[in-house]
C-alpha cells in the first residue's frame, strides 16, 4: 500500500510548529522520548520501544566457513527488515532506499566500529567460524527506526551467549547449552546513534524525530558514538553519518 | 609522469575485479650526497652521504658510495651494521625485498638507515623517472629487481660525474650473485662480491670474521624455504608400527631445553622405554603430549641428554635458523658410552593433542603488521604465530590462542585467538590461566548437573535408615575454615575392657547416582582442587558445603567404619554400616590439642579425644616400625589479607599430633575398606597403590648425602626410613628435612587401579599390603566408587554394571590420576603465584637458599623459607660468568670453591 500523501495543511501546520518551537507529542527540541529496554526469554533477544517506535532484535549464530581475506575471523552479519506491520507503507521483501540506507548505517555503527571482537569468534582457522546474525524487525513505525535498531542491536548482542566450544587435538566440539554454560560476545564498546532533523534549510533542529517529523524533514543526521574514549580506528570517540544535508551548514549545539 | 597499469584478475570466489594500479615517477628525487649540485632544492635536509666517504680498499683506492643488493642485506646485516661501513645507498626495492623476506632484519636496517652517524641514504628509485624500470615479457620478479638494481647503481655512478669533483667519486655494487655481477660490470658499473670487497678494506681485518659464510653465487632466492620433513601419511606410519620398525608414543618436550624432547613408548604392562629426541629437525613439528610415531637412529648417532637450559628466544631470527644452529651445537657434549640413550626422529604425527594454550603475546616489530608471535605459560609448546588485528589491544594481557596447524616451511605453528583473559599479573585472570594450563575442570556447573541435586529443605527420610549413631559422642577434627568436612570420629569404652572406634565419613553416594550427568560431571572433574584463596569444588556447593558437610548438631548421613580395640590398638572386629550422625563437636586441630592437654576438661568429648589419641600413637609406631617413610617438602602456607586476598605473610607448614591422630584412624579405616572390598570383589575393587622406586631413581639422594660423607641405603623402604633418620650433619640441622626433600622426588607417583587389571597392590610410602581411599568422598571421585563398592559388599545399596566391569574401572583410574596429578600442579603454581604477589610488595630480600640441582649452565636452588625453587643461570647476555666445570658424576662440584652443594649460598630474589 502506498503511503498516504500529507497534505499541505498539514506540512505547514508542522513546520509553524516546529518554528514555535512545538512539537506534536509536548516535547522541547531537545527532548528524546522514553526508552524502554525489555529481554526476552531466549538469549540474545530484545525490544527496544521510542516512544511508539518498536524494534525487535534477535541474535542467531551458526558455524560457517570464514572470508578467504580474513581467515581467522567471525563474520558479524546485520539484516534489518521492515515489514508491513510496522506500517502499511513498508511492503515487504522489497529493497527500498529506506531500507537500504538502514541497513548501511547499522553496519557502520556496529561492524566498522569494531565493537564486537571477530577474532574471537574463530573456532578452527579457515574452516569454521561463528557467524553472528542480528535479525532486527521493526514492530511499529513512529519515527527514528535507526536509533531504536542501533540500541536494539547493541543490547541484544551484549546479552546474547553462543555454545561453548572445546578443542582437543584436530576435534572440535560445541557443547549444548545445559552441558556447559554459553559464552557472552566480547563486546569492547557500545555505540549508539542519535539522531537529528532539519528544517527549514538548516535553520530549525530537533533531536529524536517522530514519523510526521520525519515527512517534513530537509535532513537528517545521525551520530553514533560510545561512552568512553576507546582508542579503535585511531579516532576519538564519535563518528559522524551526515546525509542528505542542505547545502547550508548545520549548527550541533 | 604517470605509469598506469590495468589488469584483470580472478577472485577465488569466481568473480572477475579490474585492477588499476597508478604508479607515479617524479624527476625531483635527490640523490642524497653532499657532492651533488644537480639535484637540490630549496630548504634541502642536511646531505647524507658525505664527500669524502673513504673508506681504504685495496681494490677500490678512491672515495666510493656502496649499493649493497638485496641478499647482501640479508646475509651481511652485521657487516652493515658495523661502524667501519658508512655511506651506503639502500635502494627502495632492496628495502622492500628485505621487509617481505624478514621482518627482523628490516627492523635493523631501518635502525642502521635512521642512524644519522652512518650514513645510509634511502632512494627511492622505483619513483624516479630515470631508475624506474618495468617488468619485461618472461621476466621474473626477481631479475625485474635486480635490473632495478643495476639501473640505478648506474644512474648513480653517471649521475655523480657530473657533479664538480664527482669523477673519482665511485659508486659501487655489491652483489654475490655471479650473473648479476657480470651483467653489471657488461653495463659499467663496478660490482664485487661481499667477501672480496670485505676483504680488501685494509685496517679492519676483525670485520672479516664477522662475514657470514655463504657459499654461493647460485644463492637463489626461495621464499618458502623447507624447515622441516615430511610428515608420513597414516597407512605407512601404521604399516611401520606393525613391522617394528616405527614406534608409537607420547611426544613429552622438555620443559628446560625446547631442542630437546622424550618419547614415551608403552610397553607391555606398565614399564615402557623413553626415547630421546634432539634438535628441531628431529622434532619435526611434534607439540608436548602429541601422539607420535617415532624411527630410531643408528647407533652411533645416540646421544646423551643434555644439561644445558635452553629457552627458545624467538623473533631474533623470525625465518631463519642461525641461532637454533648455535644452540644445536651447544647441545653436544662428549659423553662415555653407558650415558648413551637411544635416540630417534619423529617421522609422523598420530594424532594431535592440541587445546587452547595461555600465555602473552609478543608483538612484532613492524608496527603495522598482523602476525605476530604468542609465548605460551607452558615452557614446553613452542611459540605460535598468530594473526590478529587488534595487537595494541592485547599486549600485557593474558589471552588464549589454539593451534591450527604447522606447516613445513614455517619455523612456528601457526594459530588464532581465542579470546582474552585479563591483563597480567591480576589475581583473577592468573588463577584463570593456572586452571586452565592444568586442564582443571573449572566452569560453573552446568542446569543438566544441578537438576539432580536434592531439593531444599532437606531431611532424611526416617524410616528408610536403621543405623542411628546419634546417641553417639562424635567429634570432627579439622584445618580451621574448612567448610566440606567429610569425616568425623568417634571413640568409647565398651566396658569389656575393649574401646570402640568409630570412623564417619559423609555418605556422598547417596546424594550422587551412579550414571546420571552429577556422577559424570564429578568423575570427569576427578578432584577438588585447593588453590590459595579458591577451592574448584568437584560436586556443587550444595553437597560439599551442606548436605554432605558433616556439621556439628545436625544429623547427617554418614558411612561409618566401626572397629572394636583392645588397648594396644588391636583390631578385635570390624564392621561397616551406613549411619545417621549428629555430631557434638567441631573442634581444629588446635582447639583438639588444647583439650587434650588440658588435664581439667573430663567431658565425654575430651575423655573420647585422649583414648583416640593413646590409640593413635601406638597405630604411628607400629607403622613406623614396619617401614612408612616420612619423607618432607617444601610446603608453606599464606597468610592472606581478608580484604584484598593479597598475601600478607607466609610460613612452612607445621604439623600438629592431632593432624597426625585424625591421620591414623583415617589411615586405618582406609586399610580395613581396601581389604574388606578386595575380599569381596577380587576383580573390579579399586585400590591405590604405590609402587617402589626403580634404585636408580635414588641416584640423587645418594650423591646428594655422599657429598656431606653420608650413605643412603635404599634397599628396603625400612632402611631408606632408616638411614634418612640417621642421616644429620653437625651444625646444618636443615640438610635433614632437604634430603627428605630430594627422597620425595625420588618417589613414584601414588595411583589408582583396578584389582582385576594388576597384581602388585604394594603401598610403598605407608608400608601397607593394600590401601585404598575412602575418607574424603566430597573432594576425590575414588571415594565415592569406593564407597558405592562397600555399600554393595554390605549389602545397603545395589550395584550396576560400570562398577564390576574393570576395563571402565581402569580408563575411570587413568582420569582419576591425571586429574590428581594436575590438581597437584595447580596447587603449586596457585602457590608460587602467591609468593611473587607477596614479594612485588616486598621488593628486593636476601634470603638463605640451598642449591638442589647443578645443570650445565644453571642451578636450581630452594629457598626453604618460601618454599620457593628457582634456576639461576650462571650468565646471561650481558656478563660472562666464571669459567665453569662441570662433572657428570658428581653433579654439582663447580666454581671456585669446588664444593658448593648443599652450601647455603646468598641468592638475590627479584
Amino acid at each position: 500500500m502506498k503511503e498516504t500523501p500529507l497534505s499541505n495543511c498539514e506540512r505547514q501546520f508542522l513546520l509553524k510548529a516546529i518554528e514555535e518551537k512545538k512539537r506534536l507529542d509536548g516535547r522541547q527540541t531537545y527532548d528524546y522520548r522514553n526508552i524502554k529496554i525489555t529481554f526476552g526469554t531466549d538469549y540474545g533477544c530484545c525490544i527496544v520501544d521510542i516512544g511508539k517506535t518498536r524494534v525487535l532484535a534477535q541474535v542467531s549464530c551458526e558455524l560457517v566457513a570464514p572470508k578467504d581475506s580474513r581467515p581467522t575471523e567471525g563474520i558479524l552479519f546485520f539484516n534489518l527488515e521492515l515489514s508491513s506491520m510496522a506500517s502499511p507503507a513498508f511492503e515487504s521483501n522489497r529493497q527500498s532506499e529506506l531500507l537500504v540506507k538502514l541497513n548501511r548505517l547499522l553496519e557502520r555503527c556496529l561492524r566498522n566500529s569494531k565493537c564486537i571482537d571477530t577474532e574471537s569468534l574463530c573456532v578452527v582457522a579457515g574452516e569454521k567460524v561463528w557467524q553472528i546474525r542480528v535479525d532486527i524487525h521493526v514492530l511499529n513505525h513512529d519515527g527514528n527506526i535507526m536509533d531504536a535498531a542501533s540500541i536494539a542491536a547493541i543490547t541484544a548482542l551484549s546479552h546474547f551467549r553462543r555454545p561453548d566450544v572445546g578443542i582437543q587435538g584436530e576435534e572440535v566440539t560445541v557443547y549444548a547449552l545445559e552441558e556447559r554454560d554459553p559464552i557472552p560476545l566480547s563486546v569492547y564498546h557500545m555505540p549508539i546513534c542519535v539522531s537529528f532533523s532539519f528544517f527549514q534549510q538548516g535553520t530549525y533542529l530537533l533531536v529524536d524525530p517522530c514519523e510526521r517529523e520525519e515527512r517534513v524533514m530537509d535532513g537528517l543526521l545521525v551520530i553514533a558514538m560510545n561512552n568512553v574514549k576507546i582508542t579503535w580506528n585511531n579516532q576519538s570517540g564519535a563518528f559522524l553519518n551526515v546525509q542528505k544535508t542542505q547545502s547550508n551548514a548545520f549548527h550541533v549545539r | 609522469m604517470l605509469k598506469s597499469k590495468t589488469f584483470l584478475k580472478k577472485t577465488r570466489s569466481g568473480r572477475v575485479l579490474k585492477v588499476v594500479r597508478e604508479h607515479y615517477l617524479r624527476d625531483d628525487i635527490w640523490c642524497g650526497s653532499e657532492l651533488c649540485v644537480e639535484c637540490r632544492q630549496e630548504s634541502p635536509p642536511p646531505p647524507v652521504l658525505q664527500r669524502d666517504a673513504c673508506r681504504e680498499s685495496s681494490l677500490c683506492a678512491s672515495r666510493h658510495y656502496i649499493i649493497p643488493d638485496t641478499n647482501v642485506v640479508l646475509h651481511q646485516i652485521d657487516i652493515l651494521e658495523d661502524p667501519l661501513i658508512n655511506n651506503v645507498i639502500i635502494l627502495q626495492t632492496v628495502l622492500q625485498e628485505v621487509r617481505h623476506r624478514s621482518a627482523p632484519i628490516y627492523k635493523r636496517i631501518k635502525d642502521v638507515i635512521h642512524n644519522a652517524s652512518k650514513h645510509f641514504y634511502t632512494f627511492t628509485n622505483e619513483h624516479h623517472r630515470e631508475t624506474f624500470i618495468e617488468r619485461e615479457q618472461g621476466e621474473s620478479a626477481n631479475d625485474r629487481n635486480d635490473r632495478a638494481i643495476r639501473t640505478a647503481a648506474r644512474w648513480y655512478s653517471e649521475h655523480l660525474k657530473k657533479a664538480p669533483d664527482g669523477e673519482e667519486l665511485q659508486v659501487i655494487l655489491l652483489t654475490d650473485d655471479k650473473g648479476n655481477r657480470e651483467k653489471a660490470e657488461g653495463c659499467g658499473v663496478i660490482a664485487y662480491k661481499c667477501e672480496e670487497y670485505i676483504k680488501s678494506l685494509i685496517g679492519s681485518p676483525e670485520l672479516m670474521d664477522r662475514l657470514a659464510l655463504c657459499t654461493d653465487d647460485a644463492n637463489e632466492i626461495t621464499s618458502s624455504k623447507i624447515l622441516f620433513p615430511e610428515h608420513l601419511p597414516l597407512s605407512r606410519i601404521q604399516a611401520g608400527i606393525k613391522s617394528g620398525t616405527f614406534l608409537q608414543g607420547v611426544f613429552r618436550a622438555s620443559r628446560d631445553n625446547y631442542l630437546e624432547a622424550t618419547v614415551f613408548v608403552q610397553g607391555d604392562g606398565d614399564d615402557g622405554t623413553e626415547i630421546l629426541i634432539q634438535g628441531l629437525q628431529n622434532l619435526n613439528r611434534a607439540v608436548h603430549q602429541d601422539l607420535v610415531a617415532v624411527e630410531l637412529l643408528p647407533r652411533n648417532l645416540w646421544v646423551t641428554p643434555s644439561s644445558v637450559v635452553l629457552v627458545d628466544e624467538g623473533p631474533k631470527g623470525d625465518e631463519d635458523g642461525d641461532g637454533d644452529e648455535e644452540e644445536q651445537k651447544m647441545l653436544k657434549c662428549d659423553a662415555s658410552e653407558s650415558m648413551l640413550k637411544p635416540t630417534g626422529k619423529i617421522v609422523g604425527i598420530i594424532k594431535r593433542n592440541w587445546r587452547p594454550f595461555c600465555g602473552m603475546l609478543s608483538r612484532s616489530e613492524i608496527k603495522e603488521a598482523t602476525r605476530h608471535l604468542f609465548t605460551p605459560a607452558d615452557r614446553r609448546i613452542p611459540r605460535i604465530r598468530i594473526e590478529t588485528r587488534q595487537a595494541s589491544a592485547l599486549m600485557g594481557q593474558r589471552i588464549m590462542v589454539a593451534i591450527d596447524g604447522w606447516p613445513k616451511s614455517s619455523r612456528y605453528p601457526n594459530g588464532h585467538f581465542v579470546r582474552s583473559l585479563g591483563s597480567a599479573g591480576d589475581k583473577e585472570t592468573e588463577t584463570e590461566v593456572l586452571l586452565l594450563e592444568h586442564d582443571v575442570p573449572h566452569q560453573p556447573f552446568s542446569q543438566a548437573v544441578l537438576s539432580f541435586l536434592p531439593k531444599m529443605p532437606w531431611a532424611i527420610a526416617e524410616e528408610k535408615h536403621d543405623h542411628f549413631l546419634r546417641h553417639i559422642c562424635i567429634e570432627l577434627v579439622d584445618p580451621p575454615g574448612c567448610t566440606d568436612i567429610d569425616d568425623a570420629l568417634h571413640c568409647r569404652d565398651l566396658g569389656n575392657g575393649n574401646l570402640e572406634v568409630g570412623v564417619h565419613i559423609a555418605d556422598v553416594s547417596h546424594f550422587i547416582r551412579p550414571g546420571n550427568t552429577l556422577d559424570q560431571e564429578a568423575a570427569s572433574r576427578g578432584t577438588t582442587v585447593y588453590l590459595c584463596e579458591k577451592r574448584i569444588d568437584m560436586v556443587p556447593e550444595l553437597l560439599s558445603s551442606n548436605l554432605c558437610s558433616l556439621r556439628c548438631n545436625v544429623d547427617r548421613l554418614a558411612f561409618s567404619c566401626i572397629w572394636e580395640m583392645n588397648h594396644n590398638a588391636e583390631i578385635i572386629s570390624t564392621r561397616f554400616t551406613k549411619s545417621v550422625i549428629n555430631s557434638k563437636a567441631s573442634l581444629t586441630y588446635a582447639e583438639a590439642q588444647l583439650r587434650i592437654d588440658d588435664t581439667n576438661m573430663n567431658d565425654d568429648v575430651t575423655r573420647s579425644l585422649r583414648g583416640l589419641n593413646a590409640l593413635a600413637k601406638i597405630l604411628k609406631k607400629r607403622r613406623i616400625d614396619k617401614g612408612a617413610l616420612t619423607l618432607s617438602s617444601p610446603e608453606v602456607r599464606f597468610h592472606m589479607d581478608s580484604e584484598t586476598h593479597d598475601p600478607i605473610d607466609l610460613q612452612a607448614k607445621e604439623l600438629k599430633e592431632t593432624n597426625s591422630l585424625v591421620e591414623e584412624f583415617m589411615l586405618l579405616a582406609n586399610i580395613s575398606v581396601a581389604q574388606k572390598i578386595y575380599d569381596e570383589f577380587s576383580e573390579c575393587a579399586l585400590l591405590r597403590k604405590h609402587p617402589a622406586p626403580p634404585p636408580s631413581n635414588y641416584d640423587i639422594l645418594s650423591k646428594a648425602a655422599k657429598a656431606k660423607g653420608l650413605v643412603i641405603r635404599t634397599d628396603s623402604a625400612k632402611a631408606l626410613a632408616d638411614s634418612l633418620d640417621m642421616a644429620q650433619v653437625e651444625g646444618f640441622s636443615y640438610f635433614n628435612t632437604l634430603l627428605r626433600i630430594l627422597g620425595t622426588r625420588c618417589m613414584m607417583q601414588a595411583v589408582y587401579f583396578c584389582s582385576g587389571m594388576d597384581s602388585d597392590f604394594h603401598h610403598y610410602g605407608l608400608a601397607s599390603p593394600i590401601y585404598t581411599h575412602f575418607t574424603s568422598p566430597i573432594r576425590r571421585y575414588a571415594d565415592i566408587i569406593v564407597h558405592r563398592l562397600l555399600a554393595v559388599a554390605i549389602g545397603a545399596d545395589c550395584t550396576y554394571s560400570d562398577l564390576m566391569d574393570k576395563h571402565k574401572q581402569a580408563a575411570l583410574c587413568n582420569n582419576l590420576n591425571y586429574r590428581h596429578k594436575m590438581a597437584q600442579y595447580a596447587q603449586r603454581a596457585s602457590v608460587a603465584f602467591h609468593t611473587q604477589l607477596f614479594f612485588k610488595s616486598r621488593g628486593i630480600q636476601n634470603e638463605d637458599g640451598y642449591i638442589l640441582f647443578v645443570r650445565k649452565n644453571a642451578i636450581i636452588v630452594l629457598i626453604p623459607k618460601f618454599g620457593l625453587e628457582g634456576t639461576v643461570f650462571f650468565e646471561n647476555k650481558e656478563k660472562r660468568g666464571p669459567r665453569l666445570l662441570f662433572d657428570e658424576e658428581i653433579p654439582g662440584v663447580s666454581m671456585s670453591p669446588p664444593e658448593m652443594e648443599p652450601e647455603a649460598k646468598r641468592v638475590k630474589l627479584i
